[in-house]
């Protein structure tokens, strides 16, 4: 996954953080457990959001514990485990074997092909356990394939496609929190897909690359019209979230969403008045 | 019956406020809890559709795609929103045109801020439905009109492509925005919306479309900026998983 769904860590108190963390350390903990050493290589802070978002809205009983782990032997860290990280270390790994899969087909990666190998068992296990969640993801990546390839600019057919992944990935068990976790998916993939595009739009552009905003970057106002549509799209995924009946760990779901998920964003605009002002001078 | 009253809550009272009573009426009236008593399973689905009622009501009706929304908690923590208008309950309702959720998924389109359509009563609150007729010079105007108050938004968007680019309209813009809108194409909506007043500035009919779908944005906006702005100073949270999975990332070209 991408990473772009973080906490902005200035504003979340030590205590939220700490939360936080426990949430990180039992999805890392959930990854091994379930998938070995290399589910935990896979572990991403947008999963750690979905983690977070279930455990709220489902008030799931979590446990807890403090424990040590190979990357930090000599400190102890707490973590928080429950039905979510399960479930979230799961949608990891499937989402994680496509796209390996796809690196492969696409760049003949012999890293990725060797890493999907060695998750090809667990997500086979994991397509037996979510198999609606599965079929979609593979159905919404295959249309995004179609759409690279045949170099599709309509950015709301090709970003819907990983809305609607993400939507059925939010969407866990089809009662009656699945429109507005849908439509949160939805908008939150879309968000997702096209920070990406933006990010990459220059090294896409060098290496003759599909790119879904390169129509739109020729326009004079793109960047204008870029953030209005991040906007636009974070809004819509708030708004869904704010009708969630919510209260655990709302301050930290709140921070994420409106305002951890523009950290990317504004580094990169920071990057760019940098090398502007460079140019200028 | 009032559906703050099933909830037990007062109708000015915080999103939040809703939320915590919400959940202390399922722990009361959970079906698990009461096997043997149907009066509780009714109870609590009253619950339910009471809660989903409400929050339909504070985000403005029908529309279940974000827009008017007010963002819950930020009304008490963030002092920008009554700037917009959320900030009284009473005001809210009526300014937005649909009363109740009307089961569509996406269904703005109505605001009331038009007049002319032809199903007015049926789904504002008295206000009219619909974008006005005045300037439906051609059939496929005219077809794109009729499939969006029909909520046939495939089949208007299917009329309106009959037009070729070079005369697209004003008028054109505006019907593509509301019939993407509806099919959930929300950025080529924002997109055509924009460009409906580009071509048209003098135009209010647009000018509210567009204002519509950017309302949710600057709500959201003013309850980001409460926040500061983040940074390159993100805290990792784990350095070793960082560096491995950067490692990871570059041999395998990782998300």
């Amino acid at each position: 996954m991408f990473g772009y769904v973080t906490i902005n860590r200035n504003e979340l108190s030590d205590e939220d953080f700490a939360r936080y963390r426990s949430y990180y350390c039992g999805l890392c903990r959930a990854l091994q457990k379930r998938h070995g050493f290399s589910g935990q290589l896979i572990l991403s802070y947008d999963m750690v959001f979905l983690e977070v978002l279930l455990t709220s809205l489902y008030e799931y009983d979590s446990q807890s514990g403090t424990g040590r782990c190979v990357p930090h032997p000599t400190k102890t860290h707490t973590w928080l485990y429950n039905a979510a990280s399960d479930y979230c270390a799961d949608m990891s790994v499937a989402l994680s074997y496509y796209n390996l899969m796809d690196n492969w087909e696409d760049d003949h990666s012999a890293a990725s092909l060797i890493m999907a190998k060695r998750l090809r068992k667990r997500y086979e296990a994991v397509s037996e356990r979510y198999p609606r969640q599965c079929a979609a993801i593979h159905y919404c990546l295959t249309q995004l394939g179609k759409c690279e390839r045949s170099n599709c600019q309509d950015i709301d057919q090709v970003s819907g496609h990983f809305g609607q992944l993400m939507a059925e990935v939010l969407d866990v068990r089809r009662d009656m929190w699945s429109a507005d976790l849908q439509e949160m998916g939805m908008a939150l993939g879309k968000f997702i897909y096209l920070m990406d595009a933006y990010e990459d739009l220059r090294k896409d552009r060098r290496r003759h690359r599909y790119n879904p905003l390169a129509a739109l970057a020729q326009q004079p106002d793109y960047e204008q019209q870029v953030h209005d549509i991040l906007v636009m799209l974070m809004a819509q995924c708030a708004s869904a979230f704010e009708r969630l009946p919510i209260l655990q760990d709302a301050s930290i779901l709140r921070n994420i969403i409106y305002s951890g998920v523009w950290t990317r964003y504004t580094d990169l605009r920071q990057l760019q008045q940098k090398a502007k002002g460079k140019a200028g001078s | 019956m009032d559906p703050y009253q099933i909830l037990g809550v007062s109708s000015t009272a915080s999103d939040d406020d809703v939320k915590k009573a919400y959940r202390q009426q399922c722990k009361r009236y959970h079906p698990d809890l009461h096997p043997d008593d149907p009066s509780a399973e009714e109870k609590f689905k009253q619950v339910q559709s009471a809660y989903e009622q409400v929050m339909k009501m504070r985000q403005g009706g029908g529309s279940s795609s974000g827009y008017g929304g007010s963002y819950g908690g930020y009304q008490q923590r963030n002092p920008y929103s009554n700037g917009y208008g959320y900030g009284s309950r009473q005001q809210q309702d009526d300014s937005f045109g649909f009363g109740g959720f009307n089961g569509f998924f996406y269904g703005p389109f109505g605001f009331g801020y038009t007049t002319g359509g032809n199903r007015g009563g049926s789904y504002g609150y008295g206000g009219a439905y619909g974008p006005s007729s005045a300037q439906d010079t051609t059939v496929e105007l005219q077809a794109a009109r009729n499939y969006i108050n029909a909520r046939r938004y495939r089949e208007a968007l299917n009329a309106l492509s009959g037009v070729a680019e070079s005369a697209r309209t004003a008028r054109w813009y505006y019907y593509s925005a509301l019939a993407n809108w509806g099919l959930g194409n929300s950025i080529t909506a924002l997109q055509h919306a924009q460009r409906a007043c580009q071509m048209e500035p003098g135009n209010s009919e647009y000018q509210q479309l567009l204002s519509r779908l950017q309302s949710g944005g600057q709500t959201y906006q003013s309850a980001s900026s409460s926040y500061s702005t983040p940074g390159l100073s993100v805290g990792r949270l784990c350095l070793s998983f960082w560096l491995l999975n950067l490692l990871f990332r570059c041999f395998c070209g990782f998300w």
